[in-house]
C-alpha cells in the first residue's frame, strides 16, 4: 500500500468555502447543540438550490465519483467548486426583477427560468476573499435574545429548564443523559455570577 | 524489547480500510394532498444500516433502533419532526451489511434532514408553491416562529448578487432550531459553485455567541465536504477509495 499525502485527500479546500452569514437568534430555554444540527442542513440547502437550477432532484449523496452528476468527474467538480466570480453567469431576469419574497420570490426560479442559462459571462474581479484563499464570515449578526452573561444565577437555572422544542415538551430532564444535570447548570450559573463580580 | 514503548501510526490509507463509516441508507417518501393542495399525509420509509446494531446492539429495542429517527421523533431533544402533517408514518427497514456503521458527526440527523427537506421542496414544487411559504404553512407554530424569521432578515433582504439559485433547509435537532439558505450558481457546463450560505441558529440560550458563530461556519466546511467529496466505496468489504484515486 502506497502512502500518499493530504493533497490526495478529498475535503473542501479553503478557496472553495462559500461566504457564510451567521445569525444567532436564541429564543431561550435549554442550551442546545450547535454543530451537529448545522452540518445536517448544509447538504439539503445546497441540493435544493441545485434542484432549483436544474429542475431535477439529485438522488445520491455524497456526489458520486464513479457516476458523476452532470457528467462531472470528481476532479472536475473540485475545479467547479473553485470557480471564480468571473466564471459565473450573468443573472437571469427573474433574480433581478422578482421581489425577494412573496408569490414570485424565494425559489421562484422553478418554472420561470429561461430554458437555458445565458451564454454571456460577466467578467468581474473576484472578491478579495477568493483571491486570498480565505473564507470569511461576512455578516455576523446577533439577533439578541437569551444570553447568560448578566443574568442572576437563579434566573439562569430557571431559563435553562424551559422546554425548547416544536411541541414544547422537551425539558431539562430530557437532556440529562446527554447534557447537563440541574446541579451542573446551577454550578455554571454560580460560576457566571462569580465571573461577573470579578 | 520488553518495557520499551512502541508507537504505532497507521497511514491514512491503512486507517481508511478499518474504520466505521456513516451508515448507508435510502428513503422512499410519499406525500398526499387534498383537493386544496394541503399536505394531508406523508409516508417516509428509511431503509439501511443501523449504527446501534453495529456498535451497540444492547441499545436495540425489540430489534429496532430508535436512534435512526433522530430529527424525526414526535418529541424529545434528539430532534423533533417540525412539520404538522395530519397523517404521518415514518418507519425504518433495517438492512445491515457486513460493513460497520459508525457515528459520523450529526449521526442520523444528516441523512434524515436531506430526505425531509429535499422532499419538502419537491412537494412544494408539485403544487406550485414557493418552498419557503410551503414550509411556513406546514411548520409547527414554535418551529415556524423560530426558524423562518431568518430568511427575511438575511437572504431575502437583498437581491441575489449574481445568477444564483437558492435552496432552503431546516431542522430541529439536539434541542436547537437550525435553518440554512444556500446560494448556488451553475455555469452552462453544469458546474456548481456554492456562493453564499446564510445560517440561523436558535440554540435556546446562547452562552457564547461568538463561539456559536464560528461553530456554525465550521459546520458548513464539514457538511459541504461530505456532500462534495465524502464518497467512499467498498468492494468485498475492502474499502476501495483510500485516497482520491480509486484503487480498484
Amino acid at each position: 500500500m502506497e502512502q500518499k499525502n493530504f493533497d490526495t485527500y478529498n475535503v473542501m479546500r479553503i478557496a472553495e468555502m462559500p461566504q457564510v452569514d451567521v445569525i444567532v437568534m436564541p429564543s431561550g430555554g435549554f442550551v442546545g447543540g450547535v454543530g451537529e444540527p448545522t452540518i445536517a442542513v448544509a447538504a439539503p440547502a445546497v441540493l435544493n438550490a441545485i434542484a432549483a437550477a436544474t429542475r431535477q432532484a439529485h438522488p445520491l449523496v455524497p456526489f458520486e465519483e464513479h457516476r458523476p452528476a452532470s457528467g462531472l468527474s470528481n476532479q472536475e467538480r473540485r475545479a467547479t467548486a473553485a470557480l471564480s466570480d468571473s466564471d459565473i453567469c450573468e443573472a437571469p431576469a427573474w433574480s433581478l426583477s422578482a421581489p425577494p419574497f412573496g408569490s414570485s420570490g424565494f425559489g421562484s426560479a422553478r418554472g420561470s427560468l429561461a430554458p437555458v442559462w445565458g451564454e454571456r459571462w460577466r467578467p468581474t474581479r473576484p472578491p478579495a476573499h477568493l483571491v486570498l484563499g480565505l473564507h470569511r464570515i461576512a455578516l455576523r449578526r446577533y439577533a439578541g435574545g437569551a444570553v447568560v452573561i448578566g443574568r442572576a444565577p437563579a434566573e439562569i437555572v430557571t431559563h435553562a429548564g424551559i422546554p425548547h422544542g416544536p411541541s414544547g415538551r422537551i425539558s431539562i430532564m430530557d437532556r440529562v443523559a446527554k447534557g447537563f444535570t440541574d446541579d451542573e447548570i446551577k454550578a455554571i450559573a454560580d460560576w457566571y455570577a462569580g465571573a461577573q463580580k470579578e | 524489547m520488553p518495557g520499551v514503548p512502541v508507537k504505532l501510526i497507521w497511514t491514512r490509507e491503512e486507517d481508511m480500510t478499518h474504520c466505521a463509516f456513516h451508515p448507508v441508507t435510502q428513503c422512499k417518501m410519499t406525500g398526499a394532498f387534498d383537493a386544496n393542495n394541503n399536505l394531508v399525509g406523508l409516508h417516509m420509509r428509511i431503509s439501511g444500516q443501523s449504527i446501534s446494531a453495529s456498535l451497540a446492539p444492547q441499545n436495540l429495542k425489540d430489534g429496532m433502533d430508535p436512534v435512526v429517527f433522530q430529527g424525526l421523533n414526535p418529541t424529545g431533544p434528539e430532534g423533533e419532526f417540525g412539520y404538522n402533517i395530519p397523517n404521518l408514518l415514518i418507519d425504518h427497514a433495517m438492512r445491515n451489511t457486513h460493513l460497520t456503521a459508525g457515528f459520523w458527526r450529526g449521526v442520523n440527523v444528516n441523512h434524515n434532514t436531506i430526505y425531509v427537506e429535499c422532499f419538502v421542496d419537491e412537494l412544494a414544487k408539485s403544487v406550485g408553491m414557493d418552498p419557503l411559504e410551503f414550509r411556513r404553512k406546514l411548520l409547527k407554530p414554535s418551529t415556524s416562529r423560530s426558524s423562518t424569521r431568518w430568511p427575511r432578515r438575511s437572504v431575502g433582504a437583498n437581491q441575489p448578487r449574481r445568477a444564483c439559485f437558492r435552496g432552503l433547509a431546516q431542522n430541529h435537532a439536539f434541542s436547537s432550531y437550525v435553518a440554512a439558505a444556500a446560494e448556488v450558481s451553475i455555469n452552462p457546463q453544469g458546474r456548481v459553485k456554492v456562493l453564499r450560505i446564510v445560517a440561523a441558529t436558535d440554540p435556546g440560550t446562547a452562552v457564547n455567541p461568538a463561539q456559536i458563530e464560528r461553530q456554525v461556519a465550521g459546520s458548513f466546511v464539514y457538511g459541504l465536504s461530505a456532500l462534495l467529496y465524502g464518497e467512499i466505496t467498498s468492494r468485498t468489504a475492502l474499502w476501495s477509495r483510500r485516497t482520491s484515486t480509486p484503487t480498484t
